[in-house]
């Protein structure tokens, strides 16, 4: 099945992936970011924060945003 | 029309002519670029009509002259499109050489206003402006209380998206960073937040109209303290102490003394008059008799008396005091009675010399040889050269 998935983290591109059916939230994160820990990210389903067993639906947008983004000072940007 | 479905209408008309204007001036900085080779392709092509006619005609000389300005010309053109190939290929070229993002749907829109509701708990537009405004939680970093910070997203500046972020950030119970008044935060400065790591995920996310992934990402940057470059350091937030007198300075007004590498103010803060270097009151003395500022290292002990001196107050390798009583001393000797001058040095004389033979004065009369011949040239000659003078002795010692 397919769904959208919005990636924040790096270069930010939105792309459609094929997944398997009965993927839950939580593995799917492990496939995309498998070095990373989902504390560490905002997930979103459809615009809404979700449990981790939720399971994902064929369409649903999945966007995941780091809870820690660097910020810089112009001098040393 | 409800006032907030009135809001939600300009906010998303707003964001899709800005999408379209920022749209429009991409593609036209590129045609631009690509047109910047035309007149270069131009004087290339006439240079390259002069030669073929020049070398129909077999005027060689022609041929020879043109040669080097064709080759001066294929050089021009191929470093400009060196840089324009560079230019497609550097990170930031791969958004704008992107395929133009279709404008998002009105709906599409909507749906991101309603998540930008549920994660801000509001947003607002006011009554005839072109911004969005929302409203983070207080914030609080490394123990630093921050507070509130409102995010203004202007929707009438997409199109200067590829030069800064439409962002403005304001501080609503701002605490100030200690002597920088346009600094709330470690990494806003004049309401504008320096976005660093973001820079790229902001501006992807607002190309394709994903608003509310936008100012989550600021809220995320705004929360996230990076100690490597702020504007001002967290540690320094209240200020960093004097050293010496404890007064709260600035990074912009606190000077570090080059031999203890504390920080000081400029009260606490003094040059060596000697080396130049800018150093504390700690590690700078007073030399006793010119008053400047040495610092210890460039003090010297006197080799006579031991006391420490400046640089600049020595003579002759001696401090002021020792060098005037030596000069006394000399003085006092140049002043001695001749007369004992004279003994001192005659007894000098007797003692130290050896004993000069004794000597007459009337010198010895030479023998007259028997030979006439002989004692007329010799005795002649022997007169000549008979005086002998007593030895001279010299008068006093140096």
């Amino acid at each position: 099945m397919q769904i959208l998935f919005v990636n924040n983290n790096g270069g930010g591109f939105a792309d459609f992936l094929d997944i398997n059916h009965g993927t839950s939230v939580d593995r799917f994160f492990a496939q995309q970011l498998p070095d990373s820990l989902p504390g560490d990210y905002l997930i979103r389903v459809n615009r809404q924060p979700v449990p981790r067993d939720y399971v994902l639906s064929p369409g649903d947008r999945v966007s995941i945003t780091p809870t820690k983004i660097s910020g810089a000072s112009r001098h040393a940007a | 029309m409800p006032s907030e479905h009135q809001d939600a209408w300009r906010v998303i008309t707003l964001v899709r002519n800005g999408l379209q204007r920022l749209a429009e001036n991409r593609l036209r900085n590129q045609a631009d670029k690509y047109a910047s080779i035309n007149p270069m392709l131009q004087r290339l092509s006439t240079l390259s009509r002069g030669y073929d006619h020049a070398c129909r005609r077999r005027f060689t000389g022609a041929c020879r002259r043109l040669e080097p300005r064709i080759a001066d010309q294929i050089r021009q053109l191929t470093h400009e499109l060196q840089g324009l190939m560079a230019g497609r290929h550097a990170p930031q070229a791969s958004l704008i050489h992107q395929p133009p993002t279709a404008l998002p749907s009105p709906s599409f829109l909507l749906a991101e206003l309603d998540q930008i509701e549920s994660e801000f708990g509001s947003w607002e537009v006011l009554k005839g402006g072109s911004s969005l405004y929302v409203s983070t939680d207080p914030i609080t970093l490394e123990g630093i209380h921050l507070d509130a910070f409102e995010i203004e997203l202007r929707l009438d500046a997409f199109d200067r998206l590829d030069m800064e972020q439409p962002l403005s950030i304001h501080a609503l119970d701002p605490n100030w960073a200690s002597g920088a008044d346009d600094v709330p935060h470690p990494h806003v400065r004049d309401e504008r937040l320096c976005t660093g790591d973001a820079t790229t995920i902001l501006t992807q996310a607002l190309r394709e109209g994903r608003l509310a992934d936008y100012l989550l990402i600021v809220r995320q940057t705004l929360t996230t303290y990076n100690p490597d470059s702020p504007h001002v350091a967290l540690d320094d937030w209240d200020g960093i102490p004097c050293h010496d007198c404890g007064c709260s300075m600035t990074d912009d007004n606190r000077s570090v003394c080059e031999r203890c590498d504390y920080s000081f103010c400029e009260d606490c803060f003094g040059c060596c008059q000697s080396c130049a270097l800018y150093l504390c009151y700690g590690c700078l003395t007073s030399c006793r008799f010119c008053k400047d500022e040495t610092c210890r290292e460039c003090m010297k002990p006197c080799p006579e008396c031991g006391q420490a001196c400046c640089p600049g107050c020595f003579e002759e390798e001696l401090c002021p005091e020792c060098f005037e009583a030596h000069q006394q001393k000399e003085s006092d000797h140049d002043d001695q009675p001749k007369q004992e001058i004279e003994e001192t040095q005659d007894d000098e004389n007797t003692c130290s010399q050896p004993s000069p033979p004794e000597l007459s004065e009337t010198p010895a009369t030479p023998e007259v040889p028997d030979t006439q011949e002989a004692s007329d040239i010799g005795f002649a000659r022997y007169n000549q050269t008979s005086t002998i003078q007593p030895l001279a002795v010299d008068g006093g010692g140096t």
